[in-house]
């Protein structure tokens, strides 16, 4: 079998095998003549573009219209363009594989892999006035470039077309003759154009106004006839003549391979792709591991090991004498063999290694298989999208490059959903990065199909992506919005569960009231400000008012940020709901603002009709009363030359009597009704703040107190007139007697009174008190205490 | 990590290490040395996170709270100026003023930086452009601290008005970051597979969280340490939040309030006898009030009448731990007993510390004023005379006691009586507006709104919770307590029993006519883990743990009553509390009052 496997490879140098095999035959067999057709192919086993060439001369066979097919590495057509527009200099693929094609008046028109048209960029008014004679598309840093050559041998230039910022490159002064040869040289963030007039060699760059001959100068050796020459990796150059293929390395050895038709030739990072109208093959260096297993009379472990494993499995002996060979070094045999499986192409062959790893790893006990498992998984995602139907020939250097989510990305620039997810579950991606994200793509796919009916687009989809996590419902509205299907958008927006997101696409597509729900329904008070915000400054007014007052909340919210912000406005909406009482308070408020000094009155006689349209007559009489008070008070200022305006009632009283206008004060008591109760107590701590004690003993005897003595007891006390105090102790009600005997210190009396209701607990209290001091009473207390419970 | 946040089985330093980390990492964008200014209700709170000390070795070289005002002139160096503020409107106004005075100062020109706790506002970021300052901010960062460590079992959201704003204002801003707030527990401990809730916004809460669970689907939450979630709208046991607590900390809150776990204390009660007396009588002596104080932990929850006694046998046993050390005999010995010396000094320093509250507390409490408006109070509960003008409450007015105390008395008297009647309602009115001022009619009319005060309609529901739930018990030892209704003497907190009553074998089940009785819609749901799987009986634990989210303010009490549940012999349930403001009746009242001027005299 390993004879079999270098029939393919060619020495070229010393330890060096070159390989060519075989990737696909083309489906496209009988449609394309390559003699007659221009191509261009992305990347990566990326789509390929095919028109025809307008430089030959053919029998024209349907329109005179030039037509760009696009065909899938394996040659199965996935689209076709019919091109309406001016002539095309150059097509080329960008690194998100859209087609670029570059017109004469330097337009650049881009398309998808479907043949839908994206999107124009221009190279510029000079490049259209002049035309241009040349373009190149090149791999940049932050995407794909593009340069042209105009008629006037300018060279401009756009180094990203996803941003297309056109730039001039620095001018080659007295050039006549378009250049003999050009490339484009990209690295870091620097895009230089090498050029050759003659001998000549120029260094182009953008920073600059003309350009100088750099470098040595070259005798040109550009044969007529050697059409293309692409580097392979680094260590040689393919080339051909018609049907003639050389491979030449850096000492100028060459492979030769004949074909009997044209080919294309497709550089790759790791080798060239050779396409002809029948095959698409691959022309590589043998990667050194690859080289290591299966290279005649190869020593490496992981050849002795494939033997072992080869061995094995024809259940000879000898395997065992093969294992012996690697005993020591089986580690790195397993390594060999595993990565050997990776560089082929052919599924038996991987097969063959990765069972020879596994054979191997058997005889080592803790050995890591984390590299075997994973080869496993990436061989069988490269077959799977190697496959005729998928059409993407990729090596695992190229994908290892390229990263799994990007495969995954292109699988779904393909529209192969199924496949992506499948994939993407397979490698166990978290949903957020895998399924989710691709069924996002496809939904945003489906909602540009513009044919289907949005409730059922919108159902699809949501049947399909549920409430799946990650997935971004506003991402696919937006994409629905932007091709125009607002109603899909809006079906769509729904399923967003996220209302930070959802709000404000729904403002954007003049959802107003939806977006107002939805803010309300996510409780987020701040988005249902902006919501708010934004409709008060794009709706009139009264109906903006209309509309927010079906919305309890967003009306308190509202009403909120007036108060803080626009009081008028807070005002009128009172006027508009009938809200009485609000309006009232709101005048109360604007009556004791102090900037309002003028209005005062006004604005509490405002305040008193609200009430009383809010039929709240309490509150209306309040007010009433207080316009009285003030009033009053007024009077009561100029009369006394004292402060009175903003008193309470019971503070005016109060004042009055300090001032010892009893009369006054008994006047404006039975105005407003002070009850009794609160009556004595004004009379009994204004008499006793005016230290009037024998007043205050009069009082005491005018009629019967409603709140009692004690009060009495207190004042005097609270000023220290123990003997004042006395006079009221009489008249204390009994059962506070023990107590307030106490609080004058009189703890005979206090025990007397105890005793004489035969109160155990009031004598506990008073022994409690009597401290060290009086020993002899405790004394007597225990006695009668002993007395009093054996009587029981 | 805070040794005072651990040893809980969910561990409350996860959530500061958590937000420490944010925090640094924030203050590490801006390069430099930096000068924070306050929005002045978080400057607090985040010292709960990370100390000044730690701002400090994270070049934060000063501090001043947000006025507007220009800022001293010792920061013209200062490289990085950061605002930490709350998402409002009225703050953002004092940002912009600080701008402008930034803009104003020629000669340095240094980076301006606004970080918005806890979330980003769109809003405020509009108002900043209108206002012509946006621009001038180099970072516009969003901290996400949602919650602030208080304790092992205690966080809190620090939202001083959550209430009001949403029963008064109907602004459910607070709801959503309680939503957040839970969700941001279950991303550290994991998807809570049981929720409970009473009240509407237990009821919007939950639904908010279903909705940004599904927003957030996707994440791995760990393994559930937390068994049941219990929301509670405050709105459904008013009551509690009005007594007064009769716990150490609770009184310790009611008197000297407790903000941020510190509170402060007239310090001249506290100089020792080596230093000069009258030093600095005007300062207030600080004092953190953590489970880190060992002692304080032990008599935080109990009763204030249990307190006196254990602090004298902890004295006994300090002192006799210090007579040992005569008897001491062996070289060894000594050396053992030198060895717990320092720990020993410090709970000596610890109980003169306590000792002395306790008698600044006890100064209180003993007085007439203190006992008579208990008394009501307890009348109240037991459903006694709360039909009529009640004389003490009228004897209050009469002498103009705080209008704070009349307002909560009143509130009270209409809660137990389940409304009065518009007569009696309209005398209290009446009496508080002439005597107190007519500028206190909105405050009324805000107490009305809300239902604290308000006419009473056919049923009673009181009376039958006060029967049904036992939230009065008579003869109940306030040393040695069976009944979490120790914490105010004679009641039991109603939102407590219904904790109680969740975790009791039964569940709330056949407690349908109970729940029915109290305002707002009754959750009772189950959550899914990140695959969809049903969470319940997932992994029988021995403890079960029982989140307790109260929206709308927690009480000391309350928090007392649920440790006092989780430490019972019998129990096995550890309660966490959570809660957007730790409050009392009158931080309470306060939210809801709204004079029309400012009245000196109260």
């Amino acid at each position: 079998m390993s004879a079999m496997l270098t029939a393919d490879w060619c020495p070229l140098g010393k330890d060096t095998y070159f390989r060519k095999f075989e990737i696909y035959a083309m489906a496209w067999q009988n449609e394309i003549n390559l003699d007659n057709v221009v191509l261009a192919a992305a990347s990566y086993g990326g789509p390929i573009a095919v028109v025809r060439d307008r430089k030959r001369f053919i029998k024209v066979q349907t329109t005179g219209k030039p037509v760009i097919s696009i065909y899938t590495a394996s040659g199965r057509q996935m689209s076709s363009i019919v091109w309406t527009g001016g002539q095309i200099i150059h097509l080329g693929w960008s690194s998100t594989e859209d087609l670029l094609c570059v017109q004469n008046d330097g337009c650049v028109l881009v398309y998808d892999m479907f043949g839908t048209y994206l999107h124009t960029f221009s190279m510029g008014q000079e490049a259209k006035d002049t035309n241009i004679i040349e373009a190149k598309i090149f791999a940049s840093v932050n995407g794909t470039g593009v340069v042209v050559l105009t008629s006037s041998y300018r060279f401009f230039l756009v180094n990203n077309v996803k941003e297309p910022k056109v730039r001039q490159l620095a001018e080659v002064a007295g050039l006549t003759v378009p250049p003999s040869s050009w490339c484009v040289i990209s690295e870091d963030r620097h895009t230089r154009v090498l050029m050759a007039r003659g001998s000549d060699l120029f260094l182009l760059k953008h920073s600059e106004q003309h350009a100088f001959p750099v470098g040595p100068r070259f005798d040109s050796w550009h044969g007529q006839k050697f059409v293309i020459n692409e580097m392979c990796g680094t260590e040689a150059v393919v080339g051909h003549w018609d049907t003639v293929l050389l491979v030449v390395n850096r000492q100028g050895e060459f492979i030769n391979y004949g074909y009997d038709s044209p080919v294309h030739l497709l550089p790759e990072m790791d080798g060239v792709r050779v396409l002809s109208a029948f095959t698409h093959e691959m022309i590589q260096k043998v990667p050194l591991v690859v080289q290591q297993i299966f290279r005649i009379n190869s020593t490496e472990p992981g050849s002795y090991l494939l033997e072992a494993s080869k061995q094995f499995q024809k259940r000879s002996h000898r395997s065992d004498e093969y294992i012996r060979l690697v005993k020591d070094q089986l580690n790195v045999a397993v390594r060999q063999c595993i990565e050997a499986a990776g560089y082929e192409f052919d599924p038996s062959n991987q097969m063959m290694l990765i069972r020879a790893a596994q054979f191997g790893k058997s005889f080592v006990p803790d050995i890591d298989s984390e590299p075997y498992v994973k080869m496993c998984r990436t061989l069988r995602v490269l077959n799977a999208v190697r496959n005729l139907r998928i059409g993407v020939p990729l090596t695992i250097t190229q994908l290892q490059h390229l990263s799994f989510q990007v495969l995954l990305d292109r699988l779904v620039v393909r529209r192969h959903f199924y496949l992506a997810i499948q994939i993407a579950k397979y490698l166990r991606m978290p949903d957020v990065e895998g399924s989710s994200r691709i069924l996002a793509h496809w939904a945003c796919y489906k909602v540009k199909q513009t044919q289907l009916d949005r409730e059922q687009v919108a159902r699809e989809i949501a049947d399909k992506l549920g409430y799946a996590p990650g997935v971004s419902y506003s991402e696919i509205a937006k994409k629905a919005a932007d091709c125009g299907r607002t109603q899909l958008a809006i079906k769509l927006i729904d399923y967003e569960p996220r209302a930070s997101l959802q709000v404000p696409l729904l403002l954007k597509l003049g959802e107003d009231i939806p977006s107002l729900v939805k803010a309300i329904d996510s409780g987020d008070t701040d988005l249902v400000y902006i919501v708010l915000l934004h409709l008060r400054d794009n709706m009139p007014m009264a109906e903006f008012q209309m509309t927010i007052r079906n919305y309890p909340m967003a009306q308190s919210l509202y009403l909120k940020y007036c108060r803080d912000h626009n009081i008028e406005t807070l005002r009128d909406i009172y006027d508009q709901e009938d809200n009485h009482n609000a309006k009232a308070a709101f005048y109360l408020k604007e009556s004791y603002d102090p900037k309002n000094s003028t209005t005062k009155a006004a604005s509490l006689e405002s305040a008193k009709q609200s009430y009383r349209s809010a039929r709240n007559e309490f509150a209306a009489t309040m007010c009433e009363e207080q316009q009285k008070l003030l009033k009053y008070q007024t009077t009561l200022e100029d009369k006394f030359r004292r402060e009175f305006v903003g008193l309470s009632v019971h503070d005016t009283v109060h004042l009055l009597l300090m001032l010892n206008e009893v009369k006054l004060a008994e006047k404006l008591r039975a105005e407003y009704k002070v009850p009794d109760r609160r009556y004595w107590w004004l009379r009994i701590l204004s008499l006793a703040a005016l230290s009037d004690w024998s007043e205050l003993d009069k009082f005491s005897k005018t009629k019967k107190s409603p709140i009692g003595y004690e009060p009495f007891v207190d004042v005097c006390l609270k000023y220290d007139k123990q003997s004042e105090a006395l006079k009221y102790l009489t008249r204390v009600k009994d059962d506070l007697k023990v107590k307030y005997y106490l609080k004058l210190g009189m703890l005979e009396e206090a025990r007397n009174v105890a005793t004489e209701h035969r109160d155990v607990q009031a004598l506990l209290f008073v022994q409690s008190r009597c401290g060290t001091t009086k020993k002899t009473l405790s004394d007597q207390i225990d006695a009668t205490i002993a007395q009093l419970t054996t009587k029981k | 990590m805070a040794s005072h946040l651990s040893g809980g089985k969910v561990n409350v330093a996860l959530v500061q290490d958590d937000y420490k980390k944010d925090l640094l990492r924030l203050l590490s964008k801006c390069e430099g040395s930096k000068a924070i200014v306050w929005d002045k209700g978080l400057a607090g709170p985040v010292g709960l996170i990370a100390k000044y000390e730690l701002l400090r070795d994270n070049e934060v070289m000063k501090m001043f709270p947000m006025t507007g005002d220009r800022l001293p002139t010792e920061v013209a160096k200062i490289k990085n100026l950061i605002f930490i503020s709350r998402p409002k409107l009225s703050l953002m106004d004092l940002v912009a003023k600080h701008i402008h005075w930034e803009e104003q100062s020629s000669t340095n020109k240094r980076e301006l930086h606004l970080f918005f706790v806890p979330r980003r506002s769109k809003v405020c970021e509009k108002f900043l452009m209108t206002k012509g300052v946006f621009g001038t901010l180099t970072f516009i960062e969003e901290f996400a601290c949602n919650l602030f460590p208080f304790d092992s079992d205690l966080m809190s959201m620090e939202l001083e008005d959550a209430y009001k704003e949403y029963h008064f204002e109907n602004d459910p801003t607070c709801l959503y970051q309680v939503a957040e707030a839970v969700m941001g527990l279950q991303r550290l401990f994991g998807t809570i597979p049981a929720v409970y809730g009473k009240g509407a916004g237990a009821k919007h809460v939950c639904d908010l969280m279903r909705r940004m669970a599904r927003e957030r689907m996707g994440l791995e939450p760990p393994r559930p340490k937390i068994d049941r979630l219990l929301l509670l709208d405050r709105s459904v046991d008013l009551l509690t939040a009005l007594a007064t607590p009769l716990t150490y900390e609770g009184l310790i809150d009611e008197i000297f309030s407790i903000n941020n776990t510190t509170a402060h204390f007239p310090a001249e009660r506290f100089t020792k006898a080596d230093e000069m007396p009258g030093d600095m009588p005007t300062q207030k002596k600080k004092i953190i009030l953590n489970s880190a104080d060992e002692l304080f932990a032990e008599i935080r929850d109990k009763n204030f009448n249990a307190v006196g006694p254990t602090l004298s046998r902890k004295a006994r046993l300090i002192s006799s731990q210090f007579e040992e050390r005569h008897g001491e005999k062996t070289v060894q010995e000594m050396k053992q007993f030198v060895a717990r010396l320092p720990h020993m000094m410090a709970a000596k320093a610890s109980l003169a510390t306590h000792t002395t509250i306790a008698e600044l507390i006890k100064e209180l409490t003993d007085s007439d004023d203190f006992l008579e408006s208990l008394q009501t109070e307890q009348e109240f509960m037991n459903g006694i005379d709360t039909d009529r003008v009640h004389p003490y409450i009228e004897d209050c007015i009469a002498q103009k006691h705080p209008l704070l105390k009349v307002l909560k008395l009143l509130c009270m008297q209409s809660i137990t009586n389940s409304g009065m009647k518009a007569k009696v309602l309209d005398h209290y009115k009446r009496e508080i507006l002439q005597t107190y001022g007519f500028q206190h009619i909105l405050t009324l009319r805000n107490l009305e709104s809300v239902g604290l005060l308000r006419v009473q309609h056919s049923s009673r529901p009181y009376t039958i919770l006060r029967k049904m739930l036992r939230l009065t018990v008579e003869d109940e030892s306030e040393i040695t307590p069976t009944d979490i209704s120790y914490v105010h003497s004679v009641y039991a907190p109603l939102s407590v029993r219904l904790a109680q009553q969740l975790v009791s074998p039964g569940g709330w089940k056949g407690m349908q006519d109970i729940l029915g009785l109290l305002p707002g819609p009754t959750v009772e749901e189950t959550q899914l883990d990140g695959h969809g799987k049903d969470l319940i009986g997932t992994q029988p634990s021995q403890t079960e743990v029982v989140l307790v989210f109260f929206i709308g303010g927690c009480t000391y009490s309350e928090v007392s009553a649920l440790r006092f549940l989780s430490q019972r012999e019998d129990s096995n349930v550890e309660f966490v509390v959570c809660t957007t403001k730790l409050i009392n009746g009158s931080l309470f009242l306060k939210s809801l009052m709204e004079p029309l001027s400012i009245d000196i005299n109260n």
